[in-house]
């Protein structure tokens, strides 16, 4: 049965990230409070999911190595969009990174004071991912340097759980037909399944309607966007009992790791989906 | 009353027993070669708070919290079923004092994570489920239970009771957790469930974090006794039985890879 796989130390999985970092992501996101560019909304979440699986795979001897993770950047160039002391490193072991935050910043978060009001309260945020916007939209490159960066992996770990791969983006791709290297790199498989591909396409327009984890095709407008649908890979039973049990969204058998027009809040909900582990051990 | 107490605790398969976050009360344990703890030890006493609990994989110290609630719980610190704001005050003390101990001069020295991650993992805490029962000598008990750990009363050659759990497939993927950070138990009180009953000097009870109970529920509802296999496991004779046991059944699929805990009380003649 696929999907599967108990996630270890032994048998560690992977995330990878394939972030657009062309010049249209410096325009506004909608939903976001207060007000924030795309690529900077993106570059929060990534590193507040860092943040999170070391907090998540922390014991007291150290962090599990339970996943690897990478984050590719596409722009005004195509690689690893790691900054600080990982700069350059494709899959970084969990512990690696939880040891080289390139940069940690204090940021004031927004919490309960106890009396029915909101209080300030500063807490320390590490930065492994910077923003950028810049220059066209290769995703194609992007996408195939993710598959290089898979297969290398599958060759090391042929029975893990496969790797997730979080692609956001909002645009269409300046480098070619993105159908191709989409379906080369969800071909790729470990013994418990296929690489997981999520296009998550978020919009600068508060007003576009968003689509979330279809099913079918048939309310999308347009091409480019069946051509992400197309690409995405069907939700695992585990991501679509998170989606319907934590984010009750009703999905049925079938539902498609794809968002359309995307806001703040349905970027972060993907994320969640896509990255919880059934058999964390 | 008399009664008899034998406990088992394993780590999941590839941990180590320093890795096992279960917990259990009373704490008659002795380690075997450092993978097992398991010894029956025999009381007599007016009454006896036994139970389970689960520290949170997903959490940093959660073996310490969950032992910190048991302590809590514990007849030294009650007379009775303690109240579980007590039990989480206590704990929540008990905690806060591991916590200022550890720390050296301002410098915390926990864990061997990096400083930014010690610091948020402790602000964060510990998360843990509970499953206790007070056994009182008038053969009444009371039990509380937050999350999937589990308590089974088997009377006669009967699975009288299943609680707070009854069936398998209920089992998920996010239990209720009590928290040791309190403003994360905000809504604890909503998923504090409680039972009480009568004993009968035959009927014997067992306790068991969740991989463990949801076999035995598993095996019940397929027309067998896992208790059977249970009563067999001999804790001060051949404590490696209950490794043997448990692998066996990982290995075979029916019992989920998981920190594995279970408490059996039988109660002896006077």
């Amino acid at each position: 049965m696929p999907y599967t796989a108990e996630i270890s130390r032994s048998n560690p999985s992977a995330f990878i990230f394939a972030i657009d970092q062309s010049g249209s992501m410096a325009d506004a996101l909608p939903g976001s409070d207060p007000p924030k560019k795309k690529c900077d909304a993106v570059a929060d979440i990534v590193n507040n999911f860092l943040r999170n699986l070391s907090l998540k795979c922390a014991r007291p001897e150290g962090v599990r190595d339970y996943y690897y993770i990478g984050v590719i950047g596409y722009g005004s160039s195509v690689g690893s969009a790691y900054s600080g002391s990982l700069s350059g490193q494709e899959l970084v072991s969990l512990s690696a990174l939880a040891a080289a935050p390139a940069k940690i910043e204090e940021r004031t978060k927004r919490v309960d004071d106890g009396a029915g009001g909101l209080a300030d309260h500063q807490v320390k945020f590490p930065i492994w991912f910077e923003s950028k916007a810049n220059g066209a939209t290769p995703m194609c490159q992007a996408l195939n340097l993710a598959k290089s960066w898979c297969e290398s992996w599958l060759n090391l770990h042929p029975a893990c759980f496969p790797p997730v791969i979080i692609h956001i983006t909002d645009g269409e791709s300046t480098d070619g037909a993105v159908a191709g290297p989409m379906s080369a790199l969800t071909s790729l498989t470990s013994d418990d399944g296929s690489i997981l591909l999520f296009n998550v396409h978020v919009s600068s327009n508060a007003n576009a309607s968003s689509i979330s984890f279809p099913c079918m095709d048939s309310g999308l407008p347009d091409e480019y966007s069946r051509t992400l649908f197309v690409g995405a890979s069907v939700l695992t039973d585990f991501m679509r009992t998170i989606a319907n049990q934590e984010h009750q969204l009703g999905l049925s058998e079938g539902a498609k790791a794809f968002v359309l027009n995307g806001d703040l809040n349905l970027l972060v909900q993907a994320l969640d989906i896509g990255t919880r582990a059934s058999n964390l051990r | 009353m008399c009664f008899g107490v034998s406990a088992f605790s394993v780590p999941k398969q590839g941990g180590i027993s320093s890795e096992n976050q279960d917990a259990f009360l009373p704490r008659v344990f002795s380690t075997w070669k450092g993978i097992i703890s398991a010894r029956r030890q025999d009381y007599s006493e007016k009454q006896l708070v036994i139970g389970v609990a689960d520290g949170a994989t997903e959490g940093i110290l959660a073996g310490i919290w969950a032992n910190a609630l048991l302590k809590a719980a514990s007849p030294k610190n009650s007379s009775g079923m303690p109240a579980i704001e007590a039990i989480i005050a206590h704990a929540t003390k008990l905690w806060k004092k591991f916590k200022t101990l550890k720390s050296k001069g301002g410098k915390r020295s926990l864990t061997n994570l990096p400083d930014w991650l010690e610091e948020q993992t402790l602000d964060r805490g510990a998360f843990s489920t509970l499953c206790l029962a007070h056994f009182s000598d008038d053969f009444t008990w009371q039990a509380l239970a937050v999350g999937d750990s589990c308590m089974f009363k088997v009377s006669g050659d009967e699975l009288n009771s299943s609680w707070p759990i009854n069936s398998s497939e209920a089992f998920g993927n996010s239990p209720y957790l009590i928290a040791s950070e309190t403003e994360f138990n905000q809504s604890l009180m909503d998923q504090v469930k409680v039972l009480s009953g009568v004993w009968h000097p035959t009927d014997r009870f067992y306790f068991a974090t969740d991989a463990l109970a949801a076999w035995f529920l598993q095996q019940n509802q397929h027309g067998g006794k896992p208790w059977v296999s249970l009563n067999h496991l001999d804790a001060e004779a051949a404590p490696e039985g209950f490794r043997e046991f448990i692998n066996s059944e990982r290995d075979s699929g029916r019992l989920r890879n998981d920190d594995t805990t279970l408490l059996r009380l039988e109660f002896l003649p006077m």
